[in-house]
This record gives structure tokens, sequence and C-alpha cells, in this order.
């Protein structure tokens, strides 16, 4: 029994499931990016395992003429080069979908489906034929069913070679030997089946001014721009590549060309402790520094992270989420580390928080995280995770403002100490509660003791409580006055909704996705029309306190096991707890739209 | 501390940096850093107060404190100590003293010594507790270290603008030039030792500590090794001082940059 998918152009998911250490992910990503060229929006996201060799790894990706591209959970194919997963994977191919597969060896019986279709290609032998040593014929493999999909979906053979040609520019052998076996691929399934499949792919305008880019180069170049000189990290995934790019742009953009000085210095601390010290140091001496980490380098940085916020110095910090407790499984995306972050340190802390949902927000709240960070004085941390970070997205061109100026704060100049009498660190000013600092070396009036232990407003030390009270009271208007600072919530109303979706960071393409689906359900199931909101920072504003206030219920769709943000809601405004419904997915897979549909439906009984 | 200092001397190589810490902080919960820091070889003074205990929390055996050595309430320390000067000399230290708190003379010249050098400094200062360590007994107290001091250098600091007018050395001196252009002009107690001489001076050490002494003075120097900036070639100017427009790219290099992310 055959079923037959609809003829579909330019909207399909194609799942790849190959084994860790292959070399297929720079074919995946050849493919992803072949789709981009081709001006359809298109995602690629790599769940790959925690692993060097061996273990398997996925590769989906979707392409979606409306710009669905949050992870799709039903495959239309899946190109099955792992024989390990084979039962699994077949099972996760929609009805009426495809299997490609290398029929070089023959496939068990049982695992054959009767409402699939297979695309047996011999790319093993094909490979063994056509070229010499294990290595080179394991990595072409890769190439070979690329050039298959190139033939089944469509996708434009030129673009791919041009693609290879610019990949192994200078390496003759190689990029003949990848020639081959795109064309390999390509011909025998050209010659075998009828392409392109009845789902494929044809060219598009719609990303003209449009750019791949992945959340952690974005958040580098980010950095860059805002100025930012000390960088301090541990390597750790998914945070690494934040500092790789970093360093790349750095060699690019401030090594001097005459003298060859690096108007930039990146340490490789000893561990996160050393990192978050390093950063408070310099920017303690006015310089824009930063480091990167996730979920175990914050728990490590939580007794800094409150000298900072008492001591009243700058940090920002970049936390790329991965799957918690504890190492977790470090190769996984999740939004775990949302209240770890906005307390972190012992003692009455609350830290700023920004929470970026793709690589342009990575870009941009990178130069507001070092805005906000000296001029409010404190840690500020940017929260992405795994899948913004280190899977390429198609987002428009980032922008940059050349009249922008860093907001450095209140920092007292000589002509201003000069002026005054005696400097008192911490007395703060105005409706912002921020006290004026000084910066070490510019002024011996400037001078004072920055301490961690009990200080009075003066910045003396002290055991009293009314005076430590005066503190620690006004760094609480100081971080509320912050939240007029913040980016704003994205708020999107439809007429007559009365329940109201709210979400965070990466989950924001499938939470739209599954609002369109129940706003506009397919025959048989009720309409549920929602508003919607996408949480941008802590401290919350106004706007977010009135969208609470707005709806009768709201779910709060969000990636961890405790409904994190929801809590945190709860606890910063005044919302009834009974009033925010949750919404997880914690698995450690990007979200995707039927997860939230789904949950949804099934907590309102329709 | 060394964290936080290196961070603020990334920013700002023109300032001066002096850290102070106990035997506990450097010696355990903050080794690593300590550790690290000499690595990178920061220009620093790294000044521990070494008393061999815990102070402020009320006397519990630092890492510090030696085999046998007992706490106020007389019991025996049984784990080895960390040497800080050992370990230095292990890490590439490229300075390192050790002084007393009963002794300004000493440890004023190796105080000048270490801010002139050109790199990290560790100064191990032996400050008995007078609280909790200054029994006998313990072999941090004044007057074991009275006892058993050995000083295996006299140093005097020359600044580069006194040169002229300072007193000749007197015979048996090493000088040591320091980056600056000042000059540190050692006494050499016993003789032949050699404070450039690593391999020497880790052998008098561990011979000297066998005997259960307490060396003292400026043990060992090499002004050759570059600094943490140096090894970065990070810019004359201080990170600080450099303007924006010198730091920020603009937007046609972001233009430019895209393409390749087309
Ligand atoms: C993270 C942390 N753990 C424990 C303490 C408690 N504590 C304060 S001082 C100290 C020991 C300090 O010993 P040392 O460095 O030798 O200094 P001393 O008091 O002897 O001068 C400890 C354990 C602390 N302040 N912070
Ligand atoms: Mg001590």
């Amino acid at each position: 029994m055959q079923q037959l998918v609809a003829a579909r152009v330019n909207d399909c998911a194609i799942k790849l499931a190959n084994v860790n250490g292959t070399g297929s992910a720079s074919a995946n990503s050849l493919l992803m990016e072949s789709i981009f060229k081709m001006g359809i929006p298109v995602s690629g996201k790599n769940l790959f395992p925690s692993n060097i060799q061996g273990l398997p790894t996925w590769y989906e990706i979707r392409a979606n003429k409306s710009g669905y591209t949050a992870r799709a959970i039903d495959y239309d194919l899946m190109v099955a080069m792992n024989a390990q997963t084979y039962e699994a994977d077949i099972q996760e191919v929609r009805s009426g979908g495809y299997v490609m597969f290398d029929s070089t060896w023959p496939l068990d019986e049982v695992l054959l489906r009767p409402d699939i279709s297979l695309l047996g290609i011999p790319f093993a032998a094909m490979c063994n034929e056509n070229f010499a040593g294990a290595r080179q014929r394991i990595l072409l493999k890769n190439i070979a069913y690329t050039g298959a999909l190139v033939a089944v979906l469509n996708i434009d053979f030129e673009l791919v070679g041009d693609l290879l040609t610019e990949k192994f520019a200078g390496k003759e052998k190689l990029r003949t030997a990848n020639q081959v076996a795109l064309r390999l691929g390509y011909d025998y399934a050209r010659e075998h089946f009828a392409c392109p499949l009845p789902f494929h792919l044809e060219k598009m305008a719609a990303a003209a001014d449009r750019i791949l880019i992945d959340g952690n180069t974005a958040a580098a170049l980010g950095c860059v721009f805002a100025g930012a000189t000390v960088a301090a990290w541990y390597p750790i995934t998914p945070a690494t590549s934040v500092m790789d790019a970093f360093k790349r742009f750095c060699e690019r953009y401030r090594r001097d060309p005459v003298t060859g000085e690096n108007k930039y210095l990146i340490v490789q601390a000893e561990d996160e402790l050393a990192s978050i010290g390093m950063v408070i140091g310099a920017s303690w001496s006015g310089a824009r520094a930063f480091t990167s980490t996730a979920g175990p380098g914050i728990s490590l940085m939580n007794e800094l992270l409150g000298l900072a916020y008492y001591a009243e110095i700058p940090a920002v910090v970049f936390d790329i989420q991965r799957t918690g407790p504890s190492t977790g499984m470090p190769t996984r995306t999740q939004q775990g580390d949302i209240l770890e972050c906005a307390y972190a340190s012992h003692g009455d802390t609350k830290h700023i928080l920004l929470f970026p949902a793709n690589p342009t927000e990575c870009f941009e709240f990178a130069v507001t995280a070092f805005d906000l960070a000296e001029h409010f004085q404190t840690p500020v941390m940017v929260l992405s995770d795994l899948d913004i970070g280190m899977n390429d997205w198609v987002v428009p061109e980032l922008k940059w403002d050349d009249s922008y100026r860093p907001d450095r704060g209140r920092v007292l100049t000589v002509e201003e100490l000069e002026q005054i009498e005696t400097f008192y660190r911490y007395v703060g000013e105005g409706d912002e509660h921020i006290a004026p600092r000084t910066l070490p070396g510019v002024h011996p009036k400037g001078a004072f003791f920055t301490r961690g232990s009990g200080h009075n407003a003066l910045g003396a030390y002290t055991e009293t409580p009314d005076e430590y009270q005066e503190v620690v009271d006004r760094l609480v208007l100081k971080h509320e006055a912050a939240a007029h600072h913040i980016p704003s919530p994205i708020v999107e109303r439809r007429a007559g909704a009365t329940i109201g979706v709210i979400t965070v960071g990466s989950c924001d393409l499938a939470v739209r996705e599954a609002l369109d689906l129940m706003a506009h359900p397919s025959a048989g199931e009720p309409a549920i029309v929602t508003d919607f909101m996408r949480i941008r920072g802590f401290p919350f504003g106004q706007e977010v306190r009135a969208f609470l206030d707005e709806h009768e219920v709201c779910f709060v769709v969000e990636q961890n096991r405790d409904g994190q943000l929801r809590s945190l809601l709860i606890l910063e405004t005044l919302t009834p707890k009974s009033k925010l419904r949750s919404v997880r997915a914690y698995g450690g897979f990007p979200l995707s739209a039927s997860q939230v549909t789904d949950d949804i439906r099934e907590q309102l009984g329709r | 501390m060394p964290a936080i200092a290196t961070g603020a001397n990334a920013a700002n190589r023109d300032l001066i940096y002096i850290g102070v810490s106990g035997d506990g902080d450097s010696l355990s919960i903050g080794l690593g850093h300590l550790c690290h820091a000499i690595r990178r070889n920061l220009r620093m003074v790294y000044l521990i107060e070494n008393n061999g205990v815990y102070g402020l929390t009320k006397g519990q055996f630092s890492a510090a404190a030696d085999i046998g050595s007992t706490a106020k309430r007389g019991e025996a320390n049984l784990l080895a100590p960390i040497d800080p000067i050992a370990l230095g000399l292990t890490l590439g230290a490229t300075f390192l003293a050790r002084g007393f708190s009963g002794d300004k003379t000493q440890l004023v010249p190796i105080l000048k010594a270490a801010i002139a050098h050109r790199g990290l400094a560790l100064v191990d200062v032996i400050s008995p507790c007078v609280t909790f360590n200054d029994h006998e007994g313990s072999t941090k107290s004044y007057l074991y270290t009275r006892q058993h001091e050995l000083k295996a250098t006299e140093a005097d600091f020359v600044p580069l603008a006194d040169e002229i007018t300072a007193v000749i050395p007197p015979t048996g001196t090493t000088t040591v030039t320091m980056h600056s252009g000042d000059t540190v002009q050692f006494r050499r107690v016993p003789d032949g030792y050699d404070p450039t001489d690593r391999e020497r001076v880790v052998e008098y050490l561990l011979e000297r500590q066998g005997q259960g002494e307490v060396v003292t003075g400026l043990l060992y120097v090499d002004e050759s090794v570059r600094d943490m900036h140096e090894l970065n070639e990070t810019s004359k100017t201080p990170l600080v001082n450099l303007p924006y427009e010198d730091l920020c790219p603009g937007s046609d290099e972001l233009a430019k940059l895209l393409k390749r992310f087309r």
C-alpha cells in the first residue's frame, strides 16, 4: 500500500541520520547552504552527541516558503546512513514519505513500512569503486548522498558545484574528487527514480538580504562592535565558538597593521572562577570585558557574580545554555539557567538578563549588554542557547549604526573629581539610583577601597544594620530602574483573543508557528486564537505586566522541566500563580510547533 | 585575587598591581589561580602574608603548615606543606622572595625590587599570627623564625635615578638589572649563592629546608621572560585608553564581512 504525498514546493523536512565523526557535518551544511542560496527560508539543526566519533548524529533541514523554520518532527525524507539507528529513523518518517539508504547492503525486511517509499542507492559500492583509501571513501559517501538529494529535491546542481569549488579552492585533487562524488549520487538518482519527488524545491527571491549565521558568531561580532577589549573564558560546549569567533574577528579588526600590536587581550583562564574574576578586574579598570560560558560555568561563577553585584562592577556574561543539571547533556539545548542566572550568588542578588531569540538579537543584545552593564554597574547575563548559538540561522543582514557610542555610565572624570571635596563611592543619584564610580589610576581623589564585605554609602566597612541596608536597598531600586532599559517584549495581539501565550528565546519560531496553526487549524479542529508575547529581558517592565493583566489565562512556553520563566514571572510580578499555565519541552532538542499545539490543546480540552 | 588582578592588568598595563593574600587563600582555595598567574607572568607583586594558619576562621592549619607543627590546642599537622617558593620554581616563576615580617630592613628592598620586576613577583612573607600561631611547637612563630632563619641573600634596591649617588656596594655582590633599568644588588650571604641559577636555587632550598631552616631573601630572579602583555603583543597604550573609534570596525566593514555570510 503506497501512499503518495501531494506535490509541495518549498515546504519539506529532511532528516539525515549519520555516524559522528564520518565527515557528514560538512556535507549537511553544504546542503543547507545551497537551499539558503536558492532564496528559500530554511533551517538546519545539528543534533549531535557529546562524543568525537562513533555515536549517532542527526541533521535536520526544514525548508519553508512561509518562513516556518522551527524544528519539524515529521519528516518527508529520511537519509538513513547509520545502520545502528535504522529502526528508529525509519519510524520517524511521515506516512507517504521516503527513506534514502545505502543499498550496498540489503535493508532488513522487518524495518520496512508499507506506507513509505525507499530510495536505495549503493553509496558504499559506488565510492569503493571510484575512490581509494578508507577515509576518503567514507568522506565522499556524504557528498554522494548530497548529489542524490540534489537530484530528488531539485536543488540547483550548479550552485552546489560552485560551493564545492569555493570550499576546496587551491586543493585541486579534493575538489575533483568531491565533484565526482556529487555527480555519482546525482546521476544514480536521476537514472533510477522519478526526479524530483512530489515535494521539492524551487528558487525563490524571498531571502535576498538574508544571511546565514550562527548565534555565537553573531554574539562575538556584537562584542567587537561594542568595543570589548578584554575577554576571558574557559572552554565549554556550546559556548566555545563565541570566543573562537571573537578571536578571529579581533585578528582581523584589532591588530594594528603597522605595529602589529593587538587592541584586545583574550585570556584562556584556568577555570570559570578565574574567567569571571578577570572580567570583573578588567571592567573595574574601565575596559569592556566579557566571558562566554554554559551552565556549569555559571555555577562556578556564582560567588564572584555576587562581588560584582555588591561592589557594583560591570560584567558581561554570555551563557549559551545546554541541558543540565550537572554535566547533563552537553550537546543538547535547554533554557534551564533562567533562575540560576536571575539570582546568581548567595545573599540577596538580582541580575539583569537578556534573552536573545536568534543570531540578530545575539548581535544586538551583545551591545545592549555592555551598555546596561556599564550604565547600571552590574553583571548582565545574555542567555542564549545551543540551538541559537551553534546552528546556522537565516536572518536579515545585520545592521550597524555608525552614530552609536557606548554608554559608559556615570564615571567621574578628572575634572569632576577636581571639583568635588571628597569622593564617596556608594552614594546613589537620581531616580536610577546609580552611584558614580571612578576608575583606578585616573585621579588620587577617586581612590577608594572596593570591597565585597559590608559597606556603607560612603564606601567604608560597616556592620551596622542601617548602613548596610541603605546600600542593599538602593541596589533593589537600581535593579528596578533597569526595567526601563531592557529590550521590550515582542507582543502580537489578535482580535478576540483572551488567552495569552508567553515565551522566551529560541522557542520563538516554534511558538509563532503553533499559534498560527491553532488560529487556522486543519479541518475538524476548533480554532484557538491567542495573543503572543516574547520576553526579551529581566527585570520585567510595564509591558510584561500589562500583558499578564490583560489575559485571563497565559501559557508560558519554555524549554526546561520546572517552568523557570513561569516561576520568575510569579516571583517578580503580582500575577496569581493559577493564571499561568506551563508548556514545557526539555528533552534537549529544539522545540517544534506541534509540541506546543498538542500541549495547549490538551490543557484546554479542545 | 590574581584573577581579578589579571583582568585589571589586562585592561590597564600602566598601573602597578600589588596583591596581598593569605597562605590559606593562596595555597588552598586560590592555589589554581596563583599557579596560572605565575605561568602567565602577570606583572604584579603577589604578597603572601604567611602565618601557617587560617587566622580569620580561628586557627585551622593551612597548606603552609609544616608536618609536625602544632596548633594552639596541641594537635600536630600531618600533611605535607606546600612551599610557595618551591612551587614557583617548578612553575617557571620569574621572581621569588621570602621575607619575615619581623625584619623590615630585609623586606623593604625586596618589595621595591618586586615592584620593579617585569612579571609576577611572588613574595612569601612569614608573618606569625600572634593569636593563633605564635606558640611553642609552631614552625611559623616569631621565635622559630628568628632561630631558624637563614638569609640566602641581602638585597639593595637601586632605582635608576639614584644610581650615581648610590653607595658603592661591598665586594661579593651580584647585580641584577631590572627591566625598568633599576638594579638590585645582592650580597651573597652563603658563599656561592646565585639567585639567577634556578637549578642551584632548587637544590639549595631543598637542602636547607630539610634542616628545618627558613631561607629568606630574594631567592630567584629572571628578568628575561616576557610578561603577559609582551606575550600577547598588546598595544602599548593601555586597552582602557583606546578610543572607541579605534575599536569599532564600522558599518562598511560589517557589510563587507557579511558578504561571506550571504
Ligand atoms: C568561599 C569562601 N569559603 C570560606 C571562607 C571563609 N574564610 C574566610 S578567611 C579564610 C581563611 C583565610 O586564611 P588565610 O588566607 O591564611 O588568611 P589569614 O586569616 O590567616 O590571614 C576562610 C576559609 C570564605 N570567606 N569564602
Ligand atoms: Mg593564614
